[in-house]
């Protein structure tokens, strides 16, 4: 794949990774070391002129691996994360900001996959084969899932289920 | 109630105020290839500790066995494959660090 066209992936991808990795593992600099280690193994295996479609799913799936070998080494316990500040993240508006904290709090009271799968569908846009692919769990799962976070998230976000 | 939409529409509005440091491309593509160049390394010091050890334990045997028949070539053949490992070891040790990304 030309320098080029990776560096132009590379710059809107990064973020996107960031952004989810973030969200599940909850700490901001693990995240930032996760996202490079995944672009690193991406390009290491020779998968970066993958087509686009199937591309991003790739790397987000190293990203997974990267994450459950951060919790098997015990560096922090996932299933107690209750959401962060939001630290090295600015935003462009105090509403924005608000907002984002609102949907942090209520993500950090799901369970790691549920707010990995949440993040997937409602901030991807991913469908549901996507999804389970790079979270490792079969489609009906995904389904049943983020039934789950969705039910949940609409009563944490203050709306009635 | 908060439906689909709207939801989709606050975690849209999360991921564009995220403003997450963009580490250089350019670090990431030397840490991939410095990456790369430490398993090729590690695979052929591995290699050749395997070549080492068989030959070294053939020349053990060899000796226990029929000490009066030991060729010489072989036992020089041996130190010099055990050399070969040791220097193989020693050029293929990964460094302690691997190139800071910031």
């Amino acid at each position: 794949m030309p320098e080029a066209d990776f560096g132009a992936w590379y710059e809107s991808t990064y973020p996107r990774l960031w952004s989810w990795v973030r969200r599940v593992v909850g700490d901001a600099n693990v995240a930032s070391d996760i996202a490079q280690d995944a672009f690193v193994r991406l390009l290491e295996s020779g998968r970066d002129s993958l087509p686009e479609e199937e591309r991003a799913p790739y790397l987000f799936t190293i990203a997974r691996n990267l994450m459950r070998d951060h919790w098997k080494r015990g560096a922090r316990d996932h299933e107690s994360w209750t959401g962060e500040a939001l630290g090295d993240v600015t935003a462009p508006g105090i509403h924005d900001v608000a907002k984002a904290i609102d949907l942090d709090r209520a993500l950090g009271a799901l369970t790691p996959k549920e707010r990995s799968i949440a993040w997937l569908a409602y901030a991807e846009g991913w469908d549901h084969r996507t999804i389970g692919r790079i979270v490792g769990v079969g489609e009906k799962s995904v389904k049943v899932l983020l039934y789950r976070a969705r039910k949940n998230l609409v009563r944490l976000l203050g709306g009635r289920p | 109630m908060i439906d689909d939409q709207m939801l989709a529409a606050a975690f849209q509005q999360a991921k564009a105020a995220d403003r997450p440091h963009i580490p250089p491309m350019a670090a990431i593509l030397a840490r991939a290839e410095y990456t790369r160049e430490v398993r090729k390394r590690k695979q052929f010091t591995t290699a050749v500790r395997m070549v080492s050890a068989l030959s070294a334990a053939l020349s053990v045997l060899l000796i226990v066995l029929a000490p009066s028949s030991f060729p010489l070539p072989m036992s020089m053949a041996t130190v010099l494959l055990l050399a070969g490992g040791g220097v193989a070891t020693i050029w293929g040790l990964e460094p302690a660090r691997l190139p800071r990304l910031s």
